[in-house]
């Protein structure tokens, strides 16, 4: 079937985000053919654009490959909302939008005159989503904050680690990546009411309240129980051998989990059933929990001498769920992502040819289109004599007094 | 099926959600119910095989004494229909001429195989949506393999980043691939139902764990494409080039763990002083913070011995001799940005959470005490996303649902 009309097509979104959980949102919706517009300034650039990695190490603010992963598909506009006219800008672009969406500290955006209650005067209708950190109400509201200790915070952090040690918790920003699917889903729920109802809405979305839904039975176990739960390292409570094993080659791991006994069966299999793995206790699972740290170290040294593709291969042949950790080189190579054009590589005017993540998920009838980042104001001029209709000597002007910064 | 919705209800009341079994779909069903869709759990006889995952509440009927089922089922209904025989298949496909949405996590071709692909649903409910929830996508290289959310992880190149450098990489130990991936779902169902709403037309969405999980790992692709260098996991602490001094992320204090970035230069121009003075006050500073200048204090350029002495093991000793809730509420108004690492204890205790009278308890037939549980994830005025009651006991609305379509539970 040919996919013609993206979902979001005709759906406008004003952006006054920043760091990541805001333009990731917004760059998602864009894929899907919504029309988004970052409203971004230099007097303050949005902080990613500083962000590392720069391609080739060249420091500039369009250079960023962090800050272009999360803001594709979508226009930037410069406009400094500290100037009156910027202000006043702002504003119109908003009343001809369906959505805004701000990540600011609750606030800001009310003491900039770009409220809730103001946006809502000039489009009655509006769909505004407001996502910082604790949310619009409560002691912690104005709070600034990010998403490495907001992970810490929700409970992420504690779960992720060794029992014998602190805790590392996960990579970077975690929660940065899960409030975006949220916040998605709230402004598409709300633009479906709005077809049906007519009616706006405010969204107050607390990036923490959004957070701790994925500690969610881990929360319900304690208030219930008083049982507080721990790190594990890669262990399961419910399935075992369950972890991630050495290969050959240096730093080079492949995860392997027998979550029943016939996979069990399967791994044994694989390992050519070498005496001690014959064992009836290890049949069940209680046996292979009871002896996890004995298995750990026995697969240990049967993958420690394998290439980690070839021990996924010859499990995933035996239905026993096996992965190659992938590192950051495997990921532009690996066969279904490739297989999938995850990555779609787009000549960036700055960056030259730089890879843009796609969402995961795709549909049967409708595209999804990811086009390259912005440059930090490239679509001024652009949207300025366009949407907001500004004669060019009225743009110039403006361009003078500093509004476009 | 498609007037207005019903008023005081949430943004997607009047859609019929149905979802199968299987713990991969149990959240994106659950948000469904949050925004207000009347969601079906389809069980086959005996229960979801979700209901069987911990961990368990002691002392409760054990189809109903999952906390993992209990905390992602709330808000739904549910039905026994057994898809494995003629009859119950065919109740299904009854059942979904009824509905707008079907959420299912079936291996690729699985249901196709039972004549419940999406093809055969159509013919019962022509526009109906329908979101598949897959590790690995439902074509491809994987779309065979089996998978885990440990596997998931693996593939994804989130869990190379993670961890201990001197130990395996390592994951969160509560799954967190299905809730990714679950959310992404219920997204694609509402942004389906938006587009028939416009159309006429019905579509299906499938999501990938995989994909999901490899945005979380933001910045291994990255790195190697502007700089052909390979990310590798650095555990709880920050080495900062050029000299690579290493400071800790994540710092021992009276009763747990607290998060506490040393920031160099202008993003520790408040913390830093701020921390300097804190510790002065309660005699425990540091001659070497008294005597810095923050804005053009430099961690890279800065010898190791010298941040451990002056900075790394004052401020050590200050976070041990302090309890999380004193370092967290005394920081806030401080401002010095040090957090608490909460374990699900010290989640329940935030006081921000409480005020805004984040949690809920629901009463459920099978337990003495009411559930507590996370509130919705949004907030609205209209109460258009609200957590909307216990999750059903196996079989519960049989009657309610399949009665009206002159059909009796599958058993």
């Amino acid at each position: 079937m040919e996919k013609q009309t993206p979902i979001l097509q005709g759906v406008r979104m004003v952006e006054f985000g920043w760091a990541v959980v805001g333009p990731l949102t917004t760059s998602w919706a864009g894929g899907f053919g919504a029309e988004v517009i970052k409203v971004e300034t230099r007097t303050r650039p949005d902080i990613i654009r500083s962000m590392t990695p720069f391609k080739d190490d060249k420091v500039n603010l369009d250079n960023s490959l962090f800050f272009g992963r999360e803001n594709a598909s979508k226009k930037s506009i410069a406009l400094n909302l500290k100037h009156p006219q910027g202000k006043e800008l702002a504003l119109k672009l908003v009343a001809g939008a369906d959505v805004v969406l701000d990540s600011y500290t609750a606030g800001v955006m009310a003491k900039w005159g770009l409220g809730y209650e103001d946006l809502v005067k000039v489009r009655p209708d509006l769909i505004m989503l407001s996502s910082c950190m604790y949310g619009q109400t409560g002691a912690l509201r104005s709070m600034p904050g990010y998403g490495v200790p907001l992970t810490a915070i929700s409970g992420l952090t504690y779960h992720c680690g060794w029992p014998d040690r602190k805790p590392c918790g996960p990579y970077g920003s975690y929660t940065d990546y899960l409030v975006p699917r949220l916040n998605l889903l709230a402004i598409v729920s709300a633009l479906d009411h709005r077809r049906r109802t007519g009616q706006g809405v405010y969204l107050d979305a607390a990036q923490l309240e959004a957070s701790v839904q994925f500690v969610a039975p881990a929360l319900l176990n304690y208030a219930l129980t008083g049982r507080v739960a721990q790190r594990a390292g890669n262990r399961d409570p419910e399935a075992a051998p369950h972890g991630v094993y050495p290969c050959a080659g240096k730093d080079r791991w492949v995860a392997i989990t027998v979550m029943d006994d016939r996979q069990w069966k399967g791994l044994v299999h694989a390992m050519g059933s070498p005496e001690w793995a014959l064992d009836p206790e290890l049949e069940r699972l209680e046996g292979r929990l009871d002896r996890a740290e004995e298995l750990d170290q026995r697969i240990a040294q049967w993958t420690a001498t394998r290439e980690d593709h070839e021990v996924m291969e010859l499990l995933q042949a035996l239905q026993v769920p096996a992965g190659v950790a992938n590192d950051g080189r495997d990921l532009g190579e690996d066969p279904q992502l490739v297989y999938d054009q995850y990555f779609s590589r787009r000549e960036h005017p700055v960056m030259g040819q730089v890879d843009y993540a796609a969402h995961s998920m795709e549909f049967s009838a409708s595209p999804q289109n990811v086009e390259r980042s912005p440059c930090l104001g490239e679509h001024t001029e652009e949207i300025c004599l366009g949407l907001l209709g500004l004669g060019r000597e009225e743009y110039q002007r403006l361009d003078e007094q500093g509004v476009f910064k | 099926m498609e007037g207005a919705a019903p008023v005081g209800a949430g943004f997607l009341s009047g859609y019929r959600v149905l979802e199968l079994a299987g713990q991969e779909s149990l959240f994106a069903g659950k948000l469904l119910a949050d925004m207000g869709a009347e969601v079906i759990k389809v069980e086959p006889p005996g229960g979801d095989p979700a209901r069987l995952m911990g961990p368990m509440a002691p002392g409760v009927d054990p189809v109903e004494a999952s906390l993992l089922w209990q905390a992602m089922n709330t808000g739904k209904k549910s039905v026994i229909l057994d898809l494995e025989t003629y009859k119950g298949r065919d109740l299904f496909l009854e059942l979904a001429a009824t509905a707008d949405v079907v959420v299912e996590a079936y291996p690729p071709g699985c249901l196709e195989d039972m004549g419940l692909g999406y093809r055969e649903l159509c013919r019962a409910r022509p526009e109906l949506v329908m979101a598949s929830i897959t590790a690995f996508g439902e074509d491809g290289p994987y779309r065979d393999f089996v998978a885990s959310d440990l596997v998931i992880w693996a593939l994804s190149g989130l869990i190379y980043i993670c961890g201990d450098p001197d130990r395996p990489p390592v994951r969160i130990s509560l799954p967190q691939s299905w809730l990714h991936a679950g959310a992404d779902a219920a997204t694609g169902a509402a942004m389906a139902l938006f587009h028939r709403g416009r159309t006429g037309q019905g579509q299906r969405v499938v999501v990938s764990a995989l994909k999901a999980l490899e945005r979380v790992a933001y910045a291994a692709h990255i790195l190697w494409d502007a700089r052909g260098r390979v990310l590798k996991r650095q555990g709880s602490a920050l080495r900062i080039p050029p000299m690579g001094t290493t400071t800790p992320l994540i710092w021992p204090c009276a009763d747990g763990f607290v998060a506490f970035y040393l920031f160099g230069g202008q993003m520790g121009a408040v913390s830093n002083p701020a921390l300097t003075k804190w510790m002065d006050d309660e005699g425990m500073g540091s001659e070497y913070m008294k005597a810095m200048d923050w804005p053009k204090f430099s961690i890279g350029h800065t010898p190791q011995q010298e941040v451990d002495q002056g900075v790394v093991e004052p401020v050590a000793a200050f976070f041990a001799a302090h309890t999380q809730r004193e370092l967290w509420d005394e920081g806030v108004r401080r401002r010095v940005m040090v957090y608490p690492v909460n374990d699900a204890s010290g989640v329940l205790a935030e006081a921000q959470l409480k005020e805004r009278g984040f949690w809920v308890r629901l009463a459920h037939p099978a337990f003495e005490q009411e559930l507590t549980l996370p509130g919705p994830f949004v907030k609205t005025d209209e109460g258009l996303c609200l957590v909307r009651g216990a999750a059903p006991t196996l079989g519960q609305h049989n009657q309610e649902i399949l009665a009206p379509l002159g059909l009796e539970g599958g058993r």
